[in-house]
């Protein structure tokens, strides 16, 4: 699985921070980017209220015994290897293992998008407690729950990255496009891990 | 409630709690249990597991890296509030840590004198009263012996730059420096290498120079210690250590010509 597009869209609606790993794919122009989180806001949206009552009981319930993946996550084959990276990692200083976590832990994202599939391309969709929006689009078109799985380990991961080092800048000022360098750094070593 | 119970000397209650405040000033900020002190009164006097923290790494003083990421996050807030330019953002950041060097001189010099153990001499054994005068006597005694004992001021330049960069550095960022090289081309200046800045880690290198609060401890360090000097901090990305910071130490003239007249 390569990736080829790593999306934050922010609470509102808003992009701020498009990446293109594959060189060689079709790119959309940033306007068409803009677009696509735009859209994915407003289907997260929809999909959540379309969303039957009997599933919406269900995934609360599931939500209540435990994590929603279940022990999936832990055998998910590059949790191990991201370890390579333990060396910086390691002494992060809070009370955080050296890969930021090595559990499986509860899918938010109950009730609305979580990944779309096309012959071409499929798009993983990661959601936050704080409504923050994590998407990948891969270049393989895949629907097996192993795959939906390593990629919400990955934004996960992603998420980690952005609240160190995002929401440590202080040159960062919430909600505005992300540029800091040492984020994108870290995120391309995340991604080339795979 | 507890202590009402068992000491029969209420009166001298007040006094004995200012041992259990959370600090030591030996050591530092320590971890405490509301109930932990007059528990271990009652039952013995000898230091018990409730007056230490259960996590192994709590029993060296450490502060969460993350807390203390968004505190400095705040003070280069601040600054970057207060200034009109690059410069000023750094020397507000400059003079932030310049008054924290100056204290940490006299702290630390003090904590390296006093050795943690020793703190066991000033607690009061006993509850009784009689016993507890005599040891607030000897408190007094001894705490006079530690000043007496206390390590003697650094007059070298080359001492005093060691100390920066092993006691202050292990005291600051949990870790010795990574290296500590005299300039070839002046005589004046020193180099102090940090191969991964602590505070700066997580954040991405713009033009303001975040490590000039670091800058400051050190020259307020050297200041108070009479080594009047000039600090600045350097960016020198490498390939295994893209966010290597040198802090080029510059020394006032007058501290050559003593450190001439003394050779």
């Amino acid at each position: 699985m390569a990736i080829q597009t790593i999306l934050v869209i922010n609470r509102s609606g808003g992009l701020v921070y498009q990446r293109d790993f594959l060189p060689s794919a079709a790119k959309l122009t940033s306007n068409e980017y803009l677009i696509l989180a735009g859209t994915l806001q407003g289907v997260v949206a929809i999909a959540s209220q379309i969303a039957p009552k009997s599933l919406q009981i269900s995934a609360k319930q599931g939500a209540k015994t435990g994590s929603e993946l279940g022990d999936a996550t832990q055998t998910v084959p590059y949790v191990g290897s991201l370890g390579s990276s333990a060396a910086s990692a390691a002494d992060l200083g809070s009370f955080l293992g050296p890969d930021f976590f090595n559990e499986s832990f509860t899918s938010w994202n109950t009730k609305g998008l979580k990944h779309v599939t096309t012959d071409q391309n499929s798009l993983f969709l990661y959601q936050t407690l704080t409504g923050l929006k994590f998407v990948a689009v891969s270049t393989q078109n895949t629907t097996n729950a192993m795959a939906v799985s390593i990629a919400e380990n990955l934004l996960r991961k992603a998420y980690c990255l952005y609240a160190d080092y995002v929401m440590k800048n202080p040159f960062y000022e919430p909600e505005m496009p992300i540029r800091c360098e040492l984020f994108d750094k870290k995120l391309g070593e995340l991604v080339a891990q795979l | 409630m507890s202590q009402k119970i068992i000491n029969p000397s209420t009166s001298v209650a007040p006094a004995k709690h200012s041992d259990s405040t959370g600090y030591d000033y030996t050591i530092g900020p320590q971890q405490t249990l509301p109930n932990a002190p007059s528990l271990s009164k009652a039952t013995t006097s000898l230091p018990s597991v409730y007056n230490e923290s259960l996590h192994a790494s709590a029993r060296n003083p450490q502060v969460s890296l993350a807390a203390y990421a968004f505190l400095f996050q705040e003070l280069v807030t601040q600054a970057r509030n207060a200034s009109k330019s690059v410069s000023e953002i750094e020397l507000r950041l400059h003079r932030n840590g310049y008054h924290l060097g100056i204290r940490l001189l006299e702290l630390l010099n003090f904590r390296s004198s006093v050795s943690p153990g020793s703190k066991n001499f000033f607690k009061p054994g006993n509850s009784s009263q009689g016993v507890n005068v005599a040891s607030s006597a000897f408190q007094e005694d001894s705490l006079a012996q530690g000043i007496a004992n206390m390590k003697r001021r650094d007059l070298r330049m080359v001492e005093i730059l060691q100390f920066i960069h092993g006691t202050v550095w292990s005291y600051l960022f949990g870790r010795v420096g990574d290296d500590l090289v005299k300039s070839s081309e002046r005589e004046n200046e020193f180099m102090i290498i940090d191969n991964s800045p602590l505070l700066t880690r997580f954040i991405s290198s713009t033009n303001v120079q975040c490590d000039f609060f670091v800058c400051g401890i050190i020259e307020g360090i050297l200041d108070s210690a009479s080594f009047p000097c000039n600090v600045t901090a350097h960016s020198v990305p490498e390939q295994n250590f893209d966010q290597k910071v040198v802090f080029v130490v510059r020394f006032e003239p007058q501290v050559l010509e003593r450190e001439a007249l003394r050779s």
